[in-house]
């Protein structure tokens, strides 16, 4: 049920997106400031300064102005590009330390050092590291043909040939499938384990749930490459193809939280059981119940938000006539 | 980073750290006069935050920037609904002058603040803080240091104004 404080609660998916632009609407606007002189004037100004520039450039060559152009598109473009660079450097140095880390907490998992879930924060981590490397390398490819800030959204249009949103997603599936692969191999290891007593029940349950996790991330990216499909085909226009990500978007939350909640359940259930012949201090049972509400909180949020984008593209689809 | 005219530079962080702490506050007092219509809250949030990034580089980040993101985005809710025509109303489920009537539907607030944009501001501002803000008449009064009386006949005087403005879009069966 929506209440009237949630009705009047941002969408994640929205505070995110206008987020993204205002940061790339702020770096557009400092590129332009830091543009030729005249083009901060007010119009008539610019009018006079478009003459100037016109008189100049008859009189010491049209070449020149036009050198200047390029060399300030070449300097945004390059400033551009280096930031990426950066970014990439940074997160393929994650992505590296992510896998040193995932070795090294799997050799220590295999003898007991570590919590049994530090193995799966670590393979989460080097999946998460794994996919931002991908996208920033197609993103500084984006930035080398355009000059300009990457469009990630799925209606954004291609650059010439290249159509840098289905590249990106290819790189996002191709991350998403790596670590659904790591993932199963995971979890086939934690069943034996569990099968032998090494770790407790419970744990094999996680293993299950981890490996669920990891095929709905992926099918998400495998239905936004089918949006983009449909988009590119001419079957959908740009808002509905935008509000279809967002529903994947919304939907993949969804399906992330609900398992997790009915795990949280059971887990208050296991322990309250503990408790009562006091193997488990009340403490314990308290957290869990903690979690199992902070859970079920985030599970109706992203259920609204995910009623919200449905009911937009629903009004969206009908006033186009589709 | 950019120097603002005030002296006040509007960089990222700047602009991240006011954005996150402000979306809340300015996304529910949109929603709350839009009737909770998420598309159109949206629509006119991104066009708030355009203006205050068309404003902030130039003459500086406001001192209240929550104060001044809700001034604008009052004056771009006011001139939407000038330039939108709402449907025909059914009388009986805007009985404005009704003390329990409330305006939390899309269509019900579309309509309410449609009529509010063409109200002299006296009459709109309380309005909207009794319709939208869910002010008591007691906080109204306290906050204009004025008795509940006279609140009640300010706000019965703007609620038949309101009406009155409404009629035009009235269903005559």
């Amino acid at each position: 049920m929506q209440t009237n404080n949630t009705r009047h609660e941002p969408d994640t998916a929205f505070a995110a997106r206008l987020e993204a632009t205002l940061l790339s609407e702020l770096r557009r606007r400092e590129r332009e400031a830091q543009a030729p002189w005249w083009s901060g004037w007010m119009p008539v100004h610019s009018v006079a300064a478009l003459a100037v520039v016109v008189l100049t450039s008859m009189a010491i060559g049209g070449g020149v102005v036009a050198a200047a152009y390029e060399a300030e598109d070449r300097q945004a473009k390059n400033e551009l590009l280096e930031m990426y660079q950066r970014r990439l450097d940074v997160a393929t140095q994650r992505r590296q330390l992510a896998e040193t880390r995932f070795k090294e907490t799997e050799i220590r998992s295999d003898v007991g050092l570590v919590p049994e879930d530090a193995e799966w924060e670590a393979a989460a981590a080097l999946a998460e590291a794994s996919a931002a490397e991908s996208r920033l390398s197609v993103d500084i490819d984006e930035v080398r043909a355009t000059g300009r800030e990457p469009r990630q959204e799925l209606s954004a249009p291609k650059v010439g040939s290249r159509d840098f949103v289905s590249e990106r997603l290819a790189a996002e599936r191709r991350a998403a499938a790596a670590a659904l692969q790591l993932k199963q191999r995971l979890a086939q290891k934690w069943l034996a384990r569990a099968e032998i007593g090494v770790i407790g029940p419970e744990a094999a349950v996680d293993a299950q749930l981890e490996v669920t996790l990891a095929t709905a991330a992926l099918e998400a990216v495998d239905r936004r490459i089918a949006i983009r499909a449909a988009f590119l085909a001419g079957r959908q226009s740009g808002v509905v193809t935008d509000l279809r990500g967002m529903e994947v978007a919304a939907e993949q939350m969804v399906k992330g939280l609900r398992p997790k909640v009915v795990q949280a359940r059971k887990d208050v259930e296991r322990l309250e059981q503990r408790a009562k012949v006091g193997v488990v201090a009340a403490v314990d049972v308290a957290e869990a119940r903690v979690k199992q509400l902070e859970l079920e909180t985030e599970l109706s949020k992203a259920e609204l938000d995910l009623a919200l984008v449905q009911r937009r593209l629903r009004e969206r689809i009908e006033s186009e006539g589709v | 980073m950019r120097q603002t005219g005030v002296g006040r530079t509007l960089s990222e962080d700047d602009l991240i750290r006011i954005y996150r702490d402000t979306l809340r506050p300015l996304y529910g007092f949109v929603s709350r006069r839009v009737g909770g219509d998420a598309g159109l809250a949206e629509d006119l949030v991104h066009d708030t935050w355009m203006r205050a990034l068309d404003a902030w580089p130039t003459r500086g980040v406001p001192d209240d920037p929550t104060a001044w993101l809700m001034r604008v985005a009052r004056n771009t809710l006011i001139s939407h609904f000038r330039r939108v025509q709402p449907d025909l109303i059914d009388p009986a489920l805007f009985d404005v002058e009704d003390d329990r009537f409330s305006p939390e539907s899309p269509e019900t607030a579309t309509v309410v603040s449609w009529g509010l944009s063409r109200l002299r501001p006296h009459h709109s501002a309380i309005l909207e803080a009794f319709y939208f803000e869910g002010r008591t008449v007691s906080e109204l009064a306290a906050a204009r240091s004025v008795s509940e009386r006279s609140i009640e006949g300010k706000l019965r005087r703007a609620r038949l104004r309101l009406k009155q403005t409404l009629s035009k879009v009235r269903r005559r069966d």
